[in-house]
Parts: C-alpha cells; structure tokens; sequence
C-alpha cells in the first residue's frame, strides 16, 4: 500500500512546485436540475423559502483537500416582487459535513454567509454573494478542508400578498490547492 | 522522514535521461560514434576516439546545491519553508537529467492548473486556458521484467584492457507514462461528458511505472580486427552483464469517475495492480549478452549495437491488488523475463574534410523506446556550430555553439523539445533553454 502511495505521489509531483497552485472552479449551478434554478412563488403570510437542491444539499467531494490555501463562493439571484407590498429577499449558503442530511436545521452545519435585499413592488433586483474562504470563517473552512461536505442553498423571501419570481443566475465555488502543503517537516 | 523514500524514488529517475552531454544536445541529441557510446554498442570501446566527446564536466550538480531552491531537493533539510515554497519537482527531474550541463532555465511546472467542473464536462487548463495534456511518457514502462536493467549510476573498474571487468550499482525508472482513455481524453478538452456516464466509465486516466535497482557485473571485450584491404577498421565488441537486483516495482494503477443513476458525479474509484521486490520481501537476478560492431570506411564510421541480443531475468516477488472498493490483496509470485528481446542501437556519422563538416545520425528500436536524431557540426576556427532534430516520445530541436580553448572545451545549447504536461504543440509550445557544458578538449 505505502509503494503504492509513493508511486501515485511520484507520478503526480513531476507536474508539481511549490509555486503550483490547483484551482478547482465547480459551477455548482449545473448541478441544480434546470427546472428548479427559476421559479414562480406565492408568498404566503409569514414568508417561504425554497432550499436549493434540496434539504441535504449538494454532496461534493474533494480528494487532496487538506491542502487547501483559500477559495471563494459566488453566487447571483434575480428575483422580481410582483406582490403588492414591499418584500426581503435573501440568499444564504450553508455548509454541513458530508453525512449531514439537513443543511438547515444548525446541527452540524453552518451558515457560509447571506445576502439580501429589499424590493418595492414591481422591482426587479440581482442580489449578488461573493464569500471568502479563510480564515474569517473558520467553520467552513475547516468542513471544505475535510474533502467531504454538503453545500447548499436557501432562498427566503419575507411575508407579502402575491406572487414573486426568482431565477438563480450563478453558483460558482472556487478552491484553490497548494499540494506541496502536504509535505511534512523533516 | 517521510519524503526521503519518495526523494530516492526521484532521484532514480536519473536513469531514464541518458547521460547527453551539451554537445549532443546542440545536434538534437545526436549520439555519435565513439567511447562514449560503449554501453550501446560494445565495439565503440575499442574505436579510436573518433567523433563522440571527451570527459565531460558534471556541472549540473552545482544546481542540486541549496543555493538552488528550485532545483535542490537538500533544501527540504536546510530550509523546509523554502523548499515548500520554492522548490519544483519538474525542474529537478529536468536537471538530475542532464548532470553534464548546467541548465539556464530548466523545464518549469505550471504555476496553476485550473480544473473547470461543471455536470455534464471538466476541463483542465493552465492559468492562461490553455489545455493541459495528462499524457506523457518517459522510456518503456510495458509489464515485466527485463534483463536491460538501468544503466548502472557509475562503473567501478576491476580490470582493463582489450578485457574488461567492471561493477556498479544501479537504481533507475526504465519507464513511466501516464495517459488518458481516449473518452477521457475527449471529455477533458471540453466535451461532453455524457460518455463518460457508465459504469465502470470507460474514462480513465491509467499510470504505469516500472522501477528497479541492484547492482551489475560487466564483463566486456572489444577489439579492432585485423586491416583489411579496401574495407577500412572493423571493431567487434561483446558483453556480458549480469545483475543481482535488490528493488522491483511495477504498477498500473487507474483512477474512473463514478456517477451516481442521475449522471451526477458522486467520486473516483482507484484501481492498482503490479508487482514488487525489496530486501525481505523477493529479489532478482540476470544475465545478459550484448554484441556491436562499427565499421570504418574513410571519413564514414557506422555502427549496429544489439543489447539484449540473449538475456533472461527472473524476479521473486509479490503481485498485488487493489480493487474498487479499495481491498488490497497480495501474493508470492516469480516473474520471468522473454529470453529474446533484444534492443537495437544504430549510428553512424561522415566528416566532409573540405568543408569542415561532420554529420551524424542514430537510432534506437527493439524493445525499448523508439528514438532517432539527425545533426550536424560545423568547425569555424576555434568554434563549432551545431543543430539537429530529434524524436524522442516527441519532437525535439536543438541548436549550439562550442570553442576550444586548449585543453578546454565549451559548450552552449539551445533545446527545445517537448515538455510534459504543457507539451503536445510542437516547438512552439516546446521548451527552449540555453545549457552551459565543460570538458576537457575536443577529439
């Protein structure tokens, strides 16, 4: 098993310095069915949400991850208020352990961050996400260096009378790795 | 401690660069008639020294000082943050390759490599978009063992003369390629990836290795036969080599990704399989008999050099296994080599005494890597101009300059050939480097 291991190291160093950096850009949004990237909602009293894809969210699995330097996450919804009232929108990205069937219940998982804005009637707006991952957010870093998490989404929008629609437009997660990190000190 | 194994396992691959010296280098790796081709063509220890170089200086070492982070794996001890940070595998590879020259610039990782997911493609690129190509190969990594061991990293003379026995160690990679399917590779430049959704995907990335170390037993007789009138020297060489082996190890090893029944990526699954000896753990030995002979006609020499002409090698080991689902298995197996499969060496070279012009040409087939080279060297005074062309698994070009100064040579050259990795476009996309060289005098 260790030759192995050193043959597979070997092979893969020769493309490989201390001045390599291994940028893996995942377009999460592919990986939500098209069918449910864009909705139409009726807002009931107390407000909805819709969680993106789904409550486990997005099983993702990265082998080399302890070698994680930094990364970042994107993401861009439209949504347009077609209810009579003023309406908050928000964007939230959470974060949970591979294992974690629900993202959203604060067990295990953590909230990445969330943006949000507020529509007047008839008002369409993009709202925009763009989190760093270092070390201002200790817990997701640490989750995203394990190799094995769950990302997910949750599109909330506050108590109105009326129907809004949405469209996420972007779900990009960047990591960037550095392998030479794995190298032990002598 | 945990690198130095996989430190040795890179310092074997020295092995795999033939030892060419700067001038071969400025003629595109051209190998000429001579001393210096002995190991390929036993009849050459007895040939005059003719057209190949004299003793080279290894000047390559200075880079393997820690005064060269990028290319000094010492750093690792000296200064480990700096090693960590500086410290580049494909430069070392680059350099440890070429001992007899100093390397301006030696072959560079890329500084990103950008994996491009998406559901349906991946794409692999350099920082700059270009695509990067996951297929390289470096000698012959095919199964089983051969008695055409590496060469041994040096030769402690026991004996000289017309007879001649000598012992070395040796320790070297005779191969290792890594390649895609072509559905992977297909997949990688930006296609769909709807092939790839099968189980087991037909796309994979497959790495094959074949290492080994021991020590050799040379023993070598070459002579020039008596004049014969009209047909010029001829020079007959045998050798006999045989080898203890310490270390064995051969692998193939794939990795396929898995996709769950949405056709969404879900993993990789690792497959491995090969054979190993160390100390405890197997050995190996062999025998071996190589035959050459040159001809000298005027100004022209050629040369056939077969090694391998009879051999036959046997190593005691272990296979192993992993599957799938990551179980590794092993067993005692002994693995034999073919007694016929033999490799081919062919030179030869002509001086056009008028012009002050010397050509030459080699190549190299059989059972190891095809490689040929074509060049030639222009004395203008004190100076040569050189360049040539080579194939060697991809094209490569080099042009150079040398000056006698006494006892002194120097040499410079300009390569370009085919980097892994980044490769596959040609010169352009080749590698150029300037190379320094020092030796003791021309023929």
């Amino acid at each position: 098993m260790r030759i192995l291991k050193l043959l597979a190291l070997a092979a893969l160093l020769p493309a490989c310095s201390g001045h390599t950096v291994y940028r893996f850009e995942v377009d999460l949004l592919s990986f939500i069915p098209e069918n449910q990237r864009a909705g139409s909602l009726t807002v009931p009293p107390g407000g909805i949400q819709v969680l993106l894809p789904g409550q486990g969210g997005q099983p993702v699995s990265l082998p080399g991850a302890k070698a994680l330097l930094d990364g970042r996450m994107q993401g861009a919804l439209e949504v347009v208020n077609n209810t009579a009232l003023r309406l908050t929108a928000s964007l939230e990205v959470r974060v949970g352990p591979a294992g974690d069937q629900n993202l959203f219940d604060g067990d295990q998982d953590v909230r990445w961050g969330i943006a949000q804005a507020d529509l007047n009637p008839n008002e369409t707006r993009v709202i925009a996400l763009d989190l760093p991952l270092d070390s201002s957010a200790p817990a997701v870093y640490t989750l995203v260096k394990s190799g094995d998490f769950r990302i997910g989404l949750r599109i909330g929008f506050s108590t109105g009378a009326g129907s809004v629609r949405y469209a996420l437009q972007r779900e990009d997660l960047t990591l960037r790795l550095k392998p030479f990190n794995l190298i032990p000190n002598p | 401690m945990a690198l130095l194994p996989l430190i040795l396992s890179l310092i074997s691959l020295i092995s795999l660069a033939s030892a060419q010296g700067v001038r071969s280098l400025g003629m595109g790796g051209l190998v000429l008639p001579g001393p210096g081709a002995a190991d390929l063509n036993p009849a050459y220890a007895a040939y005059p020294r003719g057209f190949s170089e004299g003793e080279t200086l290894p000047l390559g070492l200075l880079r393997l000082l820690p005064l060269f982070p990028e290319t000094s794996p010492f750093t690792y001890w000296t200064n480990p943050q700096a090693f960590r940070s500086g410290f580049d595998a494909l430069s070392f590879y680059d350099q440890l390759g070429h001992l007899n020259s100093f390397l301006f610039n030696p072959t560079r990782s890329p500084d990103e490599v950008v994996f491009r997911i998406r559901s349906d493609r991946i794409q692999v690129t350099d920082g700059q978009g270009n695509p990067l190509n996951p297929n390289f190969q470096m000698g012959e990594s095919g199964a089983n063992p051969t008695a055409l061991y590496p060469a041994p990293l040096f030769w402690l003379p026991l004996q000289g003369g017309g007879f001649s026995l000598k012992v070395g160690p040796f320790v070297g990679v005779e191969g290792l390629s890594v390649f895609p399917s072509p559905e992977l590779a297909q997949a990688l430049i930006g296609n769909n990836l709807n092939n790839c959704k099968q189980t087991p995907s037909p796309c994979t990335l497959t790495l094959q290795g074949k290492a080994s170390g021991g020590v050799a037993l040379a023993l070598s007789w070459a002579s020039a036969l008596p004049q014969v009138e009209g047909v010029g020297g001829v020079y007959l060489g045998v050798k006999g080599e045989g080898f203890y082996g310490l270390f064995y190890a051969e692998t193939t090893a794939s990795a396929r990704p898995v996709f769950d029944q949405n056709g969404q990526p879900t993993g990789v699954a690792y497959e491995a399989r090969g054979f190993y000896a160390y100390p405890g753990r197997g050995n190996g030995y062999g025998l071996r008999a190589d035959f050459g002979v040159a001809l000298e006609l005027e100004e022209a020499v050629l040369g056939l050099g077969v090694q391998n002409l009879l051999g036959y090698a046997l190593w005691q080991g272990y296979t192993f296994q992993t599957d799938q689902s990551g179980a590794y298995s092993e067993a005692p197996e002994t693995r034999s080599s073919p007694l016929f499969f033999p490799s081919f060496f062919v030179n030869g070279a002509y001086r056009f005494k008028d012009l002050g012009l010397l050509v030459g040409a080699d190549a190299r087939f059989g059972s190891t890597a095809f490689t040929a080279h074509l060049g030639g060297e222009y004395a203008l005074g004190p100076a040569r101009l050189r360049a040539g062309i080579g194939y060697e698994s991809g094209l490569r070009f080099g042009v150079g300059a040398g000056f006698e100064l006494g006892q002194v040579g120097l040499d410079l050259a300009l390569t370009a050939h085919e980097a892994p990795l980044v490769g596959g476009g040609g010169l352009r996309r080749g590698h150029g480097r300037p190379v320094l060289g020092g030796k003791d005098a021309y023929p």
